[in-house]
């Protein structure tokens, strides 16, 4: 049944993905934190780019 | 505040605004000893004198008269090189105490400038027939240094003065307050700051101020000085007006919310200006507090009564869009697939979407409230009622940002420099409800209560988590953290009507942050919590007489929550809530989103025509709706505040403490709430 497995083939690989994405996801805010240049910036926090987070963003960049 | 032995040698540079009787001042100190030059390659002239007292040899130089440290005149950059030359024992302001906030605009930028300040306050006497005193021991705590009151004319107070001075000197002095710029410019500070790597603290962030002031810095990092030069440019397009006047803004604050704490008397500081004509309204010790408490009121009814129309067009898009995509597959079948996206992505993160008007609504208020500037005068007037909880009004400014988010107000206890102070509200700001739990808010309001409670009940959710944080504050400052408060300048900054452009750009970055969030993390959490929802599949799942809920109580999340079933029916919930509130420990917004999946995967193949808010209606009472937001206001936010919470206080005892504490009062409360509601035959309300 090509139309069965296709269907868990694309189930599969969006779970795949979701899991792949938030486990790189909470490593790069991890390392993040731990090289934050100023620990009185707001950034390297699980809330980068949050919108809840009014000045909790990423700091600004030299390269803007 | 290291004391250091008394220096038997003194360089003292006498600073001050122009006609603040500063050269009376030295006059009287430097008698017949002083000499009068010119500074080297300019015209300004230098006078010096050199003077013995009680043994100490002091090195008594007369600045020239300016109003601030900006470098913007020969006068100006002088008196900035001698403070920061290196050779300064200790600085004495001299301030005119019949315009003394004019004068304190310089004091401001003297805090930062890492040396020792004494302050003379002179001309109190004339000050004083015109009805107007100060509380000198307050002044003192409040600029970091001590303050005497002294007389130009007659010579009276110049003795302590100097002996104040040379306290000063020697390490006695006080923490001075630190000029608060508001967060989006401390942002940039900070930013700047780092790029100094070799200097301290103090100095890295002087010289960052001086960049965005446009002092010149030929020693400034080359990387330090363009990040200033772009961020300054950010900020004006951004604020509407120039980065000297907005850091202006806030010296002036700083200026005014001192005048405020320490004058007393009679006399008013009576002058026609805007900002003076709406405190008196706006900081009435009687009306202040209700006024606000009002106007929260105004915006939490505007939330729902204007978010209500857009909510609904959203979910109308959003069930024709489910439609549409059922429509895709034979009718009659139900592929993983077409689950997945119908009752995962669309019904978790559809969901989330669908709060966006009310999310943008109060942020635009808390937002024009902040930029006007009334937000500060808030705080002010939390001052009293948090003096007798324990805490300093300037706590409550971590607690307003934590209307944002609770992480960036935990981090911003840091302006507050007393560790009993800074824990204290480390630990009560989670009671403010937060952003992300507005989204469950503008879920369960609607759903259980008719709309003209709906902005009362949002309302006194916000009232309860603020009184909540003050209760356990007051509890913490008599237990844990006993002490005394140190002295705190809050900041008044002038009023002013913010551009549309700058709200309206505000707006924009939040609603696109707020659906790029909710197109990657919350669809990521959606997708995991469907997969948790629809596996393991029952083994007879494709019997119909076998229930929904038979099915999904297979499940691994079926299985997570009857587990954890017991210890919150209790409280009113069942294992679906509890599904929910566990997924929200990784964000709040996810609530919403796991309780719009397990009821779209709860329910018939093609039979969820029904909102979420019309399912909840049909599945819980408005006493257990309530409950469940009690049960969200009160518990930790999320694990990003525990993070937050760990690192702010380098303890995972704190962090974890806070997870329990919170999470035993959101327990206790919402039981004794729902159990008492339940007696007294209030389960339908």
């Amino acid at each position: 049944m090509p139309g069965a497995w296709l269907d868990w083939m694309a189930v599969g690989l969006a779970v795949a993905g979701a899991v792949g994405w938030l486990a790189l996801r909470i490593r790069r805010q991890w390392k993040k934190q731990k090289q934050a240049p100023n620990p009185a910036c707001a950034c390297g926090t699980s809330c980068d780019g949050c919108p809840f987070a009014r000045n909790c963003g990423d700091p600004p960049k030299l390269n803007h | 505040m290291n004391g250091r032995s008394m220096p038997s040698r003194l360089v003292v540079l006498l600073a001050g605004n122009p006609n603040s009787g500063k050269t009376s001042l030295f006059n009287w100190m430097a008698g017949a000893h002083q000499h009068v030059g010119n500074y080297p390659g300019v015209t300004v002239e230098k006078k010096s004198a050199r003077l013995t007292r009680d043994g100490v040899e002091i090195e008594l130089v007369d600045l020239p008269g300016v109003y601030s440290l900006l470098a913007a005149s020969p006068e100006e950059a002088i008196a900035r090189d001698e403070i920061l030359s290196g050779t300064a024992s200790v600085v004495i302001q001299v301030l005119d105490a019949t315009n003394l906030e004019r004068n304190l605009h310089l004091t401001a930028q003297l805090t930062e400038m890492g040396v020792p300040v004494a302050y003379a306050l002179n001309m109190s006497d004339e000050a004083a027939r015109n009805g107007l005193e100060f509380d000198l021991e307050r002044m003192s705590g409040l600029l970091g240094g001590p303050v005497v009151p002294t007389n130009g004319s007659t010579g009276e107070g110049v003795g302590a003065l100097l002996a104040s001075a040379r306290l000063a000197a020697a390490g006695g002095q006080l923490c001075p307050s630190r000029v608060y710029y508001g967060a989006d410019l401390e942002e940039v500070i900070a930013a700047v700051a780092s790029q100094f790597e070799g200097d301290d603290a103090v100095s890295a962030r002087r010289r960052a101020i001086g960049l965005l002031d446009g002092i010149s810095d030929p020693h400034a990092p080359s990387g330090a000085a363009d990040l200033a030069a772009r961020e300054a440019a950010r900020l004006e397009k951004r604020g509407g007006r120039p980065l000297d006047v907005q850091l202006a803004e806030a010296r002036y604050g700083f200026a005014l919310g001192v005048v405020t704490e320490v004058a007393r008397g009679t006399a008013h500081y009576v002058r026609c200006d805007r900002t003076l004509r709406l405190d008196s309204l706006l900081l009435h010790r009687v009306w202040g507090l209700p006024l606000f408490v009002f106007l929260m009121w105004i915006v939490f009814h505007l939330v729902f009564t204007l978010g209500e129309p857009p909510m609904q067009w959203i979910e109308a898009g959003l069930g024709a869009l489910s439609d549409g995509i059922r429509a895709v597959w034979p009718a009659g079948t139900a592929p993983l697939l077409q689950s997945l996206i119908v009752d995962g992505v669309i019904g978790g993160v559809g969901g989330v979407v669908s709060f966006l008007p009310n999310i943008l609504l109060l942020f635009l208020a808390i937002a024009f409230l902040e930029d006007t500037g009334y937000m500060a005068r808030v705080a002010f007037l939390m001052d009293r009622l948090m003096h007798k909880m324990g805490l300093h009004g300037k706590s409550f400014i971590p607690m307003l940002i934590g209307l944002g988010c609770t992480v960036p107000a935990i981090l911003a206890t840091r302006m507050l420099e007393s560790r009993r102070d800074r824990f204290t509200t480390i630990l009560v700001t989670p009671f403010v409800s937060c952003g992300a739990r507005l989204t469950i808010y503008a879920l369960l309001i609607p759903s259980f209560f008719a709309p003209r409670w709906r902005g009362w009940v949002l309302w006194g959710l916000y009232m309860a988590g603020i009184a909540a944080a003050i209760g356990v504050a007051r509890l913490l400052r008599g237990t844990v953290f006993r002490g005394e408060q140190a002295p705190f300048v809050m900041e008044l900054p002038p009023y002013r009507m913010p551009t549309w452009r700058s709200v309206a750009i505000h707006m924009w970055d939040r609603a696109w942050m707020y659906l790029q969030k909710a197109g990657t993390v919350i669809l990521a959490i959606s997708i995991l919590l469907w997969a948790l929802g629809t596996f393991p599949r029952h083994p007879e799942s494709g019997r119909h007489e076998l229930a929904q809920a038979e099915i999904l109580e297979y499940t691994a999340i079926g299985r997570i929550g009857k587990w954890i079933e017991p210890a919150i029916r209790p409280l009113g919930f069942d294992w679906r809530v509890g599904t929910a509130l566990a997924g929200a420990f990784a964000a709040k917004e996810v609530f919403v989103a796991q309780m719009g999946i397990v009821y779209s995967l709860g329910s018939a193949s093609g039979d969820d025509s029904d909102s979420l808010r019309q399912t909840l209606r049909l599945h819980y009472t408005p006493l257990q709706g309530l409950a469940m937001m009690l049960f969200c206001l009160l518990s930790a936010p999320c694990v990003a505040t525990i993070a937050a919470t760990r690192r702010e206080t380098n303890s995972w005892g704190w962090a974890l403490g806070m997870l329990l504490g919170m999470t035993a009062i959101a327990w206790t409360v919402t039981f004794l709430i729902y159990q008492a509601g339940m007696r007294l035959g209030w389960g339908g309300f």
